[in-house]
């Protein structure tokens, strides 16, 4: 499947670019810089051996130098990967816990208006285009409710905390530095909800499919016939069994969130990959460009992956084959 | 006589689906009294698993609807003026249930001893009103293994770990009969318990629960459509016909002397063995249907007895002789 | 069908505020721009950053140009997009997708494994790479998102086609002596056009909502057309001062995506034999 992936972003970067040494080498450069890029990246060889190339590169880290920037692309990926995966978490948790617990509150509450409520506001946020919610969030609490800040990471009045993990929140409560918890927080709120709103109606349709399926089952009958009350019923015996498909769910929801966060992070202007990537469009960097598709697909993939060992062991049916 | 343990009077109860009002039951009176096992038995459709989820209150609410005037005495509450939550404490230690498809009725995620624990713990639980305190996970996990010795599962440390897909059929309700039986409530509802079984493992399942109800001392409701297994394990047995008792008495009587042509119908359709060379008989007609009952008495249309009155007036059921009821006007 | 989309009136009204929209589309397609009240590009240097009124509906921009007229011009442009990308892969995908499906073997292997290849990438990040690829253009980033759509009717396509392939329909007409081509051709392909199309209508929204994102990148339609992911990308600027730039074009994708989402709920749900009430 990689090699697979792979292989697609190879002929993507070489095969359909029209001029590929020309983009890779940049817009403004001299022919004579052209044909460098050219022979050092076995432009003029026969196909299969530019692949073998291209990933042995891959492998080794060098992912190319951006013509724009001319930094090596993967030291651009690796500096701003931490704050779109510290973003990335913080949303999913949001999106997880308002989608799960609307979804079993509609699927309880079947056919009632505030299911059909859920339902419509669900189906609303996710239609809502990803720049309508940020555009709107700015709008309101940053311009005129003037209560949270309208981009960055965190208050360039403050000091960075140590850097542990690259995760703000993460280091500012190890070292014990609130004004930076505070201010990364702050910096946060808008951005997270923002992606968490477009993401968490995907969420709460499946979880509440999912559980009117796990409602009708026998067993939920025989929980209630063994006297449990409808809480435990609910929460121990259907959610539980439902959970395998929320899973999946949440795996898939995760393309679905940096898709988003790409237009999210570019409005926010938080120094992440979705931002890298929209100002590498703008610039026409190809490398670069190449660099963020990669990382991005290869995060869904082992996501993914992750999803299928949580299947499993949720659901003890499975575990035998 | 003593107070019977559960007495139905009057149930009335209907279904609102999209072709009409189902009368899923149109007036039943039942008593079961302590220690024994009350069959009640009739074809599919004439309300008799709906009978049974009624008395837990199981049925499922918007469509169902019970209808004033039903009466369900258990231990002398009325259960249907309860409230919900007050009812649920009468689910699994007053009254247990188990179903057909101990396949689908047990949580394929959790192994069998965690849901035999839970009846147990909500059992210790409920006992300790003053001070509900957790029960010690040693004395819950001890009665699990007990539980399943009781309905005769060898080896009941190895099967309490199994999940419910990695046991056969037998096994499984031998689990769910452990999980309802843990609760020690003083009635159990067994709805058809032994229908998705081979034979075999039918007789060792009538038998187990025969034993049981011997040792334990829990009353059972036993639906079922098979006569055969109302012979082998009922006291008493009742015959149900769309939504109704048509007719109750002991076991013996009813299958030595029916008094309604159905019951009588229905012991006649049995092939026997000892009489291989008549045809098998027949009941005409088939089951009405449930949105539109015939008038007067429901059997009429199926029935060679039927006079006049019959399609006008519907007939109570009446004692005819001690122990021995039956709703027909020809009595 | 009728009695339930009547009754599912959402479904309904999605239903006709998605045909209202196309016939705008359609409309302005034939006649041009000769309906709206300003011409959408004449710059205005007077007027820019009028607030809406009476006399400009949506405001101006910063370039002086009437917002609503550049919105009701640049109505046709999503639906080209939508409907071109919707038809050719399924089209493509479709029988590509039958074809792996019936044959299987092999091919079927090969061509799922393709498939497979192409939906492990997030839809966005895909379009965006091939669309830098081959450069920011309306026409390009249409071709962009073909290349990401049409797997999933491969696999839509290809399931039916499985389930179909072993009915005694099938056996008929291989006994009939039909070759492949011909099976697949005026068997297959007829009976699974209805799910597709099912799942084609749903799928519209989706389309919509990526290639406005693709313009909001700046790898759509380019300036000055009046294409509305592009202009509210153009309006960011302008968001704390004047924000119907950017706030309107964007609401006007929304009720757009909104629309064809509502019914194309409608419409599977009418088609799904589990959901339909006896």
């Amino acid at each position: 499947m990689l090699i697979g992936v792979t292989l697609l972003t190879f002929l993507i970067s070489r095969v359909v670019v029209p001029n590929p040494a020309r983009a890779w080498a940049g817009l403004k450069a001299s022919q004579a810089t052209v044909e460098a890029i050219a022979v050092r990246y076995h432009l003029h060889d026969p196909l299969y051996i530019q692949y073998y190339y291209y990933l042995r590169d891959l492998l080794s880290g060098n992912w190319g130098t951006s013509p724009v920037s001319g930094q090596l692309v993967i030291d651009n990926l690796s500096a701003y990967f931490p704050a779109t995966l510290e973003l990335a978490i913080v949303a999913i948790i949001i999106a997880a816990a308002l989608g799960i617990s609307m979804g079993v509150y509609a699927a309880v509450h079947q056919d009632k208006t505030i299911d059909h409520a859920i339902r419509l506001f669900s189906l609303g946020t996710y239609c809502a285009p990803p720049f309508l919610m940020a555009l709107l969030m700015q709008l309101l609490f940053s311009y005129w409710f003037r209560i949270l800040p309208s981009g960055g990471r965190y208050s360039p009045f403050i000091s960075r905390p140590t850097h542990i993990t690259g995760l703000l929140i993460l280091d500012s409560i190890l070292t014990g530095n609130v004004q930076a918890l505070a201010s990364a927080l702050i910096h946060m709120t808008l951005p997270a909800i923002s992606l968490a709103l477009i993401t968490f109606g995907l969420i709460a349709r499946l979880t509440r499919s999912s559980m009117l399926e796990v409602l009708r089952q026998d067993y939920v009958r025989t929980a209630r016939a063994k006297g449990l009350a409808e809480r435990v019923v609910i929460f121990k015996h259907a959610l539980r069994n439902g959970f395998t498909s929320i899973v999946t769910v949440l795996a898939l929801l995760f393309a679905f969130m940096l898709s988003g966060a790409i237009v999210i992070e570019y409005i926010f202007n938080w120094p992440g990959i979705g931002r890298y990537a929209v100002q590498s469009i703008l610039a026409l960097d190809l490398p670069a460009v190449m660099g963020t598709t990669l990382v991005f697909t290869l995060a869904v993939v082992l996501v993914n992956l992750f999803a299928d060992i949580a299947y499993a062991i949720l659901d003890p049916r499975i575990r035998l084959d | 006589m003593a107070t019977p343990l559960l007495s139905l009077e009057n149930v009335r109860l209907e279904f609102g689906t999209e072709q009409g009002i189902v009368h899923a039951l149109r007036g039943v009176d039942l008593t079961v009294g302590t220690n024994e096992v009350v069959g009640l038995v009739g074809e599919s459709g004439c309300g008799k698993t709906v009978l049974g989820l009624s008395v837990l209150d199981l049925n499922p609410v918007p469509p169902a609807n019970l209808l004033p005037g039903s009466r369900i005495l258990f231990q002398g509450r009325d259960l249907a003026k309860l409230p919900r939550n007050e009812f649920a404490l009468v689910r699994g230690t007053g009254i247990s249930m188990i179903f057909q498809e101990p396949a689908s009725s047990l949580n394929p995620v959790f192994t069998v001893g965690d849901q035999i624990a839970e009846s147990i713990r909500l059992r210790i639980q409920r006992q300790q009103n003053s001070q509900p305190s957790a029960p010690l996970s040693q004395t819950v996990n001890q009665e699990v293994l007990e539980a399943l010795k009781l309905v005769r599962i060898a080896d009941p440390e190895r099967v309490a770990r199994r999940y419910p897909h990695e046991l056969s059929g037998g096994m499984k309700q031998r689990a769910m009969i452990a999980m309802a039986m843990a609760a020690k409530p003083s009635l159990l509802i067994a709805d058809e318990p032994t229908t998705a079984l081979d034979v075999t493992i039918q007789a060792q399942i009538l038998r187990l629960m025969r034993d049981l109800m011997k040792e334990v001392r829990t009353s059972i409701l036993f639906i079922t459509h098979d006569l055969g297994v109302i012979a082998e394990i009922a006291d008493r047995v009742a015959v149900m016909y769309t939504g109704r008792i048509v007719e109750e008495a002991n076991v013996e009587e009813l299958f030595k002397e029916p008094l309604h042509p159905y019951t009588q119908g229905l012991l006649a359709s049995l092939p026997k063995l000892s009489e291989l060379d008549k045809e098998i008989q027949q009941l005409p007609g088939s089951v009405p249907d449930a949105i539109n009952p015939p008038e007067g008495c429901s059997f009429h249309p199926r029935c060679k007895f039927a006079m006049d009155h019959c399609r006008t007036k519907t007939p109570e059921l009446k004692t005819i002789k001690p122990g021995h009821k039956v709703a027909c006007h020809l009595y | 069908m009728g009695a339930f989309l009547v009754r599912n009136k959402l479904s309904l009204a999605g239903g006709i505020v998605a045909a209202a929209y196309l016939v705008l589309a359609l409309v302005v397609t034939l006649v041009g721009s000769h309906i709206v009240p300003y011409d959408p590009f004449v710059q205005n240097f007077a007027q820019t950053l009028l607030p809406p009124s009476s006399q400009h509906l949506f405001g101006t921009d910063d370039l002086g140009r009437d917002i609503f007229s550049r919105v009701i011009s640049g109505a046709p442009i999503e639906a080209q997009i939508a409907f071109s990308v919707v038809l050719v892969s399924l089209a493509f995908g479709g029988t590509i997708g039958a074809f792996a499906g019936y044959l299987g073997g092999i091919v079927e292997e090969v061509v799922m494994r393709v498939t497979d290849i192409f939906l492990s990438f997030p839809a966005l990040v895909l379009a965006m790479a091939v669309a830098i690829a081959i450069g920011p253009g309306l026409t390009n980033s249409m071709m962009a998102l073909l290349v990401v759509w049409w797997p999933w009717y491969s696999r839509i396509a290809r399931g039916e086609a499985l389930s179909i392939k072993s009915s005694q329909y099938m056996e008929a007409a291989r006994a009939a002596g039909l070759g492949d081509v011909q099976i697949v051709v005026r068997h297959i392909l007829p009976n699974i056009l209805m799910p597709l199309l099912v799942y084609a209508t749903l799928d519209i929204s989706n389309v919509i909502l990526t290639g406005s994102i693709l313009s909001f990148i700046g790898l759509g339609a380019q300036p000055p057309q009046p294409e509305w992911g592009r202009m509210v990308f153009d309006g960011q600027d302008y968001l704390s001062g004047a924000w119907w730039m950017s706030v309107l074009p964007a609401f006007a994708i929304f009720v757009v995506v909104l629309a064809f989402s509502l019914f194309g709920d409608g419409l599977r749900d009418a088609f799904d034999p589990k959901l339909r009430r006896r």
